[in-house]
């Protein structure tokens, strides 16, 4: 053997790869596995001891919670508000992807584009434009409504279970769109069309062969709503607290971080591992509804399109119901745009025009803190996202791509996270890294958003490649790329459509989500959903509509050309 | 067409041409087993398969589907890891476990074209045959990237396409594509699987030719993967013949084609008469259901043991009935049928209740009925062990076929009897 070749050779199994699938494995059950084993250890420390705090263990926790009275209410607050919400949401997304997808209703692809985008509009601001339209004060409906029915009193009121189930119902609508018109478009359309040749009614049919086939779809799908309702916090946070309904999330957060007195770890860790549980049952419910919608797929490949059925004389009534949702969708959006014209709120009239300024506009992008906050948020969730999406393809590439078992365990460790609620993940990382430097610091909540969106970018990642011919990366190698050049100029330009569609979810939920930023909150790591949040509560309703506005137009601003390329790119291949 | 540029590139492809004696790639005692071996049986995709490749030599692997060329053929490459074995490139041990040695595939510097061809879709002609040379093991400045790329190109006839996108090119040209980048970093070895599989029959004929004459002048040493007989005869200068992971015969076209040395071998390079035979006392001569036939002994069969007489159509003489000629190995026979190919003419003629398959030629004037003579050279009468002489218990002809299907027939044959 010559000289030069030495340097070539290698031992067996030690290659590049194997060294990045450990450090991947190492860094993802650090990240996955070390904020839940400090959580469960705090739950069993006794009340008011700190996690790394020598106190020795006890049950008082797991004692005190289920020999409370109110935690049996706080549970079934939580799957009562998890289900509910999703019944309606579910009812009427799957109307609407109804229409969109498998009638001739014009205007669709509008309305498809719509939905998909409705991932800008962070939950939040939502939340704050309903409590603008329909608060018992001076809510712009309810003062409509009470100067058109000469009403004494206010109708409605944002503060109350109901209110809270709906308003969430409603906007979870988008994310329950994006799954169910993919069902209905993955249905093979010749199974219904066997309905008709036999001479069945249209709605026979419907009834008859179209749900039966769409119902493990529906179940599964239902089942990861429920999943994710019962993890959500930031509605049950700025309306139930108000209205005396208390679900699990809240209730960890009050625990975790109190108005007055000192954070109960102990209690908020146990309640998050009770969280946790449910999660999981819930996550395990979803596998076997998967297990099941596989037996019933219909999916033939690609290349049929789905008969769309003529509305005939239901079009009026099919515009009147999709019309309806998006005005009832926009309300909100309006009214903060509203308000954040205004110097003080003010029920919209005619009057009030001639006060429209952009007065409020100036003055929080004056404000050091909100521009501080606008950075932060821009740092967080870019590098966030793209984080996640460059772990989703390296951990993708090994679980679709290398076998074995190391591989099949990055894989599993890295789709846990579905199942840990976000204020449980953010208590056990306020409670790891107490102790630590970046605590207060963005990094926290970089670190929290990589692990809880993971799973996410893996899902989609693994999809994506699973589409791609090994050979195109096997011609890559033989020409002498390395693995990473592999990776880089074949493989993930090859699916980058997925990359970028990806890497946006990423992002907008990183934007969205307030859970993180407040329970971490420091005065460094100010971000725009947490600035929005205390400037709501301080009470400046002005400003918080300003930046409310500012966060919906900048993301849009991202959102809507990505998602309309995407689609596109997607439809075409 | 393409190989009249070929002697302008082959100046700079061949530059270590030094020790053309030296086999370039030695394969020693690969195996390849899927699966834990621990738990449960693996499967054995490659065993003990040993060959080698003489500088610019084009060598096939040929074999039924699932026999295990691509194995053997990923494993050169370095995409697989074999279980076991050593593979020396040019002089250098690429893989062996006893040593402990893998060069990764990146480091290998061969050239190599897949069944799917694998053009990068996102990248244009030009990209994809730039890629080795811009991201590969063996980069050069950007200005010759530019030049190399083109003259690749233009020896597979591309140059036009250049800029074209690959999902906009027509089978056959994605194969250039495939080949000019297989090309265009010069490397030492040239790896191709089943190239031709996906093409049109026309355009695989006219295909084959290029590539050999191709890789002739540019004097790159290649291993090719086929299932296809035809292909590999027509192309080869020695071909290695697969079964079940295991080589059953390694030689020249002609050599495999007339001295087949098993049953498979025999079936799977074209129709064989395969004749149950008992050896004699010196093996050579074999009882047969056509009576005693005087065969070739060159063999290493045991005397008095049971054997296969293989005698291939065209081997058969059917000599001119005016001529009084005595020649061993003469029988009589009827024509049973008879069908006019053109080419050749193809008749099952009957012998003593057995049926003989001869191909004769088309200007002889023959019909169904008529009997006639015909002679089996004794060199031409191979023999070949039978596989499943322990469990035959009455003598019978089973016969011929064409490729992998063919000993299925012939045992097929034997049941029903
Ligand atoms: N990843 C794998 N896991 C288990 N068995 C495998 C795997 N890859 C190949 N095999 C088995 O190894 C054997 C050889 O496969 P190989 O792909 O080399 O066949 P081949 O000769 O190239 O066939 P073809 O002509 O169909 O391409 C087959 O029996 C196959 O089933
Ligand atoms: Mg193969």
């Amino acid at each position: 053997m010559s000289v030069v070749s030495q340097s070539r050779m290698r031992r067996s199994g030690i290659t590049p790869q194997t060294y990045v699938k450990w450090i991947l494995l190492a860094l993802v059950s650090a990240m996955v596995m070390g904020p839940l084993f400090v959580l469960v250890l705090t739950s069993f420390r006794p009340p008011g001891a700190l996690p790394f705090q020598d106190a020795g263990y006890t049950l008082a926790n797991y004692v005190d919670i289920l020999t409370r009275r109110g935690s049996l209410r706080i549970f079934w607050n939580t799957l009562y508000y998890a289900s509910s919400s999703v019944v309606l949401g579910i009812t009427i997304a799957m109307i609407i992807a109804w229409l969109t997808e498998r009638t001739n209703m014009g205007g669709r692809t509008l309305f498809r584009i719509l939905m998909f985008s409705w991932m800008a509009v962070p939950p939040l601001v939502f939340g704050y434009g309903w409590i603008l339209l329909i608060n018992p004060g001076n809510g712009a409906i309810n003062v409509l409504l009470m100067n058109v029915f000469r009403l004494s009193g206010a109708p409605l009121s944002p503060y109350s279970p109901l209110a809270l189930i709906i308003i969430s119902g409603l906007s979870l609508v988008p994310t329950a769109y994006v799954m169910i018109s993919g069902l209905l478009r993955n249905m093979d359309p010749s199974l219904e069309d066997a309905g008709y040749v036999i001479g069945a009614a249209r709605s026979t049919t419907v009834r008859k062969i179209t749900l039966p086939l769409m119902r493990p779809g529906l179940l599964s799908v239902s089942i990861f709503l429920i999943m994710a309702m019962v993890q959500t916090f930031d509605l049950p946070q700025i309306l139930g607290a108000t209205a005396q309904f208390p679900v699990l999330s809240t209730r960890i957060y009050l625990l975790a971080t109190p108005e007055v007195g000192v954070p109960n770890y102990g209690l908020a860790g146990a309640l998050g591992v009770f969280l946790l549980m449910l999660a999981l049952a819930l996550m395990w419910f979803y596998f076997r509804a998967i297990q099941l919608a596989e037996r019933f797929r219909t999916v033939t490949g690609k290349g049929f399109r789905p008969r769309r059925s003529d509305l005939g004389r239901w079009r009026p009534a099919a515009y009147l119901f999709v019309g309806t949702y998006f005005t009832v969708m926009i309300l909100p959006l309006l009214i903060l745009l509203w308000t954040s014209l205004l110097p003080y709120y003010r029920v919209p009239s005619f009057a009030a025009f001639a006060d429209l300024s952009l007065a409020s506009y100036a003055k929080v992008l004056t404000e050091p803190t909100v521009l501080r906050a606008m950075e932060n948020t821009l740092f967080l969730v870019f590098i966030s996202s793209t984080a996640v999406m460059a772990l989703s393809c390296l951990i993708s590439w090994f679980a679709v791509r290398s076998g074995g078992r190391s591989s099949r365990l990055l894989d599993l460790l890295s789709f846990l996270p579905t199942a840990v609620p976000p204020i449980v993940m953010a208590v056990a990382m306020l409670l790891l890294f107490m102790r630590s430097p970046i605590y207060g610091t963005i990094w926290v909540i970089i670190i929290g958003h990589i692990v809880i969106y993971l799973p996410f970018g893996t899902r989609t990642m693994n999809s994506a490649f699973m589409q791609i011919h090994h050979e195109l990366e096997h011609a890559a190698a033989v020409c002498g790329a390395t693995w990473m050049t592999g990776l880089r100029r074949v493989l993930v330009p090859l699916v980058w459509p997925h990359v970028l569609n990806a890497w946006l979810w990423v992002l907008a939920h990183s934007v969205r989500d307030l859970t993180f930023p407040l329970i971490l909150l420091s005065s460094q790591n100010l971000v725009l959903a947490s600035a929005l949040y205390l400037r709501w509560d301080m009470p400046d309703q002005t400003g918080a509509s300003a930046i409310a506005m500012i966060l919906v137009v900048g993301l849009s601003a991202l959102v809507v050309p990505i998602q309309i390329y995407t689609t596109r790119r997607i439809d075409r291949d | 067409m393409m190989v009249d540029k070929a002697n302008l590139y082959k100046a700079t492809a061949r530059s270590s041409g030094d020790n053309d004696e030296r086999a370039l790639l030695v394969v020693r005692d690969l195996r390849k087993y899927f699966g834990d071996p621990d738990r449960g049986s693996p499967v054995i995709a490659i065993d003990s398969v040993n060959f080698e490749v003489k500088r610019g030599d084009f060598l096939t692997l040929l074999g039924p589907s699932g026999c295990g060329k691509s194995t053997t053929l990923q494993c050169i490459a370095g995409l697989q890891h074999p279980s076991s074995g050593q593979i020396d490139m040019d002089g250098e041990i690429v893989f062996s476990d006893q040593q402990g040695i893998t060069v990764p595939a990146n480091k290998r510097k061969l050239g190599m074209v897949f069944q799917s061809y694998a053009i990068w879709p996102h990248m244009t002609v030009f990209d994809n045959v730039a890629f080795p040379l811009v991201h590969g093991s063996a980069r050069v400045p950007s200005a010759e990237v530019k030049r190399r790329v083109m003259e690749a190109l233009e020896l597979v006839e591309l140059d036009h396409l250049a800029l074209r996108y690959s999902p906009h090119l027509s089978g056959g040209q994605q194969q250039r594509v495939a080949l000019a980048r297989a090309l265009v970093h010069q490397p030492k070895l040239l790896l191709l699987d089943e190239p031709l599989s996906n093409l049109d029959v026309q355009l695989r004929d006219t295909m084959r030719v290029e590539i050999r004459q191709l890789v002739k002048q540019l004097g790159i040493t290649t291993v090719f993967v086929t299932h296809d007989q035809a292909e590999a005869m027509s192309m080869s200068d020695e071909i290695v013949l697969m079964q079940s992971g295991r080589i059953m015969q390694k030689g020249t076209p002609r050599q495999i084609f007339l001295c087949p040395k098993s049953r498979f071998a025999a079936d799977f390079m074209g129709r064989s008469n395969l004749i149950p035979a008992a050896l004699n006392h010196d093996g050579t001569i074999a009882d047969t259901p056509f009576g005693q036939l005087r065969c070739n002994p060159d063999h290493k069969l045991a005397p008095n043991s049971r054997a296969l007489l293989v005698i291939r159509p065209q081997a058969i003489v059917v000599p001119d009935p005016e001529v009084d000629a005595v020649s061993p190995n003469t029988l009589l026979g009827e024509i049973r049928t008879l069908s006019f190919l053109g080419e050749t003419v193809e008749i099952d003629l009957g012998i003593n209740g057995h049926c003989l398959k001869v191909m004769a030629d088309p200007y002889l004037s023959l019909s169904a009925g008529q009997v006639i003579r015909v002679v089996l050279p004794p060199e031409r009468c191979l023999v070949v062990p039978d596989p499943d002489a322990s469990d035959r218990t009455q003598a019978a002809v089973g016969l011929i076929g064409n490729g992998a299907t063919a000993s299925r027939n012939g045992a097929a044959v034997r049941e029903t009897r």
